[in-house]
């Protein structure tokens, strides 16, 4: 275990020597998995705790849909407002939205099972690609290598071990900088994730800077472009499906 | 720790030239993100916990001053239409500060001290990641620059020095301090580009003029692109409102 959370930690400080190990390895690729593996299971622990904790520390999410509902309709601005508008922003619609700011144990559970099985498709779905793009431009390393290092990068989804610890939704109410703070947060893991993955496609394929760039940009770049054309086909067949 | 702080304050070279050659340059620069972010985090973290026990008293500052701002707001502007819009928002930050005041005065399963204590702690721990994300972004984009700039540095080398430019940021935790907030802001932020600049400059081996350009760029295409593609949706909204 000690071993796991060593990997981890590299990937998280971006230690060329981690990656460079876990290229070298016999079985770097189990090794990899494995990483990921706990990795996802660290996180989804995280927030099965905080999903346990979080309806503990905040009211009903009916109650509170309720007070919010009755607030906005005692306001003499809110009233003078178009009704089909008015009618939009009902108890209802509240109640939907603090159910998702509001994590539950329901969802915290199903997060420690999908969690590790979400990133390891992650993982191969990002890799193989990469290491195709990667050799295309000169690489020559083994597929084997190319997962055993990309591997590590999954230590950068220990910041999101933060979520273990719930807090009431008032306090984002409360705090002028909290949406900014979430992008932000929300981006880190992101971010060194793919450090992780460009310094992982670096050290195993021995490519320029520049080439490891793109291999691992182009990838979620496609991978995101595929989704947005599949998600306004489906847009498209819904309207020609209600025109019709 | 404390020298790597006060060197970064200092833009003292000689430090940012003995942590680029150190081979653990990433986690020291991690380490003053993360000493600013529990700083910060700390304090905001206790007001948010005084916040919840007693919001009529945190919120009661910044309803007088808004109540008091809402008539001459409101008179500075000419036109009827905008003057109302104007009016509008003012009325919704005051209800909002009524939805906070009545959603947190309902009862929740464990007493109100245990989850203002938690959501303090969410804050103090999720501050160090969000200061995290920031600076994973902007020096992600400054080593991108600075390489097509000619730099030679490593993307740790980058990541590790670049970090301290959070270190005037522990500024940040004085900004609950009325009137001194946005100075201090500012303060920190144009303190924390000069650290940036220096950071680029002896990651890559650049002069002063490269570093600037490098550390500059991307953020200020990205953020023109951005405020481009805002004005692009605000005058599209506008006119699909006046079509319909």
């Amino acid at each position: 275990m000690r071993s796991y959370l060593r990997l981890a930690l590299g990937g998280l400080l971006l230690d060329r020597q981690i990656f460079r190990e876990q290229r070298d390895a016999p079985d770097g690729v189990r090794r990899g998995a494995l990483l990921v593996m706990l990795v996802g299971l660290a996180v989804g622990l995280a927030g099965l705790i905080g999903g346990a904790l979080a309806p503990a520390i905040n009211p009903a999410p009916a109650e509170a849909a309720r007070v919010i509902a009755a607030t906005l309709n005692e306001a003499e601005w809110f009233q003078r407002q178009p009704a089909e508008l008015r009618e939009v922003y009902d108890e209802a619609a509240f109640a939907q939205v603090v159910e998702l700011i509001v994590p539950s144990p329901q969802s915290g559970l199903l997060g420690v099972l999908t969690t590790p099985l979400l990133l390891l498709l992650g993982w191969l779905i990002y890799s193989v690609p990469a290491h195709l793009l990667a050799r295309l431009m000169g690489g020559e390393a083994r597929l084997g290598q190319t997962l055993a290092a990309t591997a590590v990068a999954s230590g950068a989804q220990l910041l999101n071990l933060t979520q273990a610890v719930p807090t009431m939704f008032v306090a984002a109410l409360l705090d002028q900088n909290a949406v900014s703070q979430a992008l932000l947060q929300s981006s880190a893991a992101l971010i060194l994730g793919l450090m992780g993955s460009y310094l992982a496609i670096r050290e195993t394929h021995t490519i320029t800077p520049w080439q490891a760039f793109w291999a691992v940009t182009l990838v979620p770049l496609a991978l995101g472009l595929l989704l947005l054309c599949g998600a306004c086909a489906i847009l498209l067949l819904f309207a020609g499906l209600a025109g019709a | 720790m404390i020298d790597t702080f006060n060197g970064a304050l200092l833009l003292n070279q000689r430090l940012f030239q003995t942590m680029r050659e150190a081979p653990d340059v990433v986690r020291r620069g991690l380490l003053v993100v993360l000493l600013v972010g529990l700083l910060v985090g700390g304090v905001n973290g206790a007001n948010i916990f005084l916040a919840i026990l007693d919001p009529a008293r945190a919120i009661g500052p910044q309803r007088a001053a808004l109540e008091q701002q809402a008539d001459s707001l409101t008179s500075a502007v000419a036109q009827p239409g905008l003057a109302e819009l104007t009016q509008d928002s003012v009325f919704l930050t005051l209800t909002q500060f009524d939805i906070t005041e009545r959603v947190t005065a309902l009862p929740t399963a464990l007493p109100r001290p245990v989850g203002a204590f938690l959501s303090a702690l969410a804050v103090l721990v999720n501050t160090p990641v969000a200061y995290l994300g920031w600076v994973l972004l902007i020096t992600a984009l400054a080593h991108a620059a600075a390489r097509q700039l000619g730099g030679v540095g490593s993307l740790q080398q980058t990541v590790g020095l670049g970090a301290l430019s959070a270190a005037p940021h522990a500024l940040d935790a004085l900004a609950f301090l009325p009137g001194l907030g946005p100075t201090l802001g500012l303060l920190a932020w144009g303190w924390g580009l000069l650290i940036l600049i220096t950071a680029v400059g002896v990651a890559h081996r650049l002069d002063s003029g490269k570093a600037t350009i490098a550390a500059v760029l991307y953020p200020t295409v990205f953020g023109g692109l951005g405020f481009v593609a805002l004005c692009g949706l605000a005058f599209i909204s506008g006119a699909v409102g006046a079509a319909v």
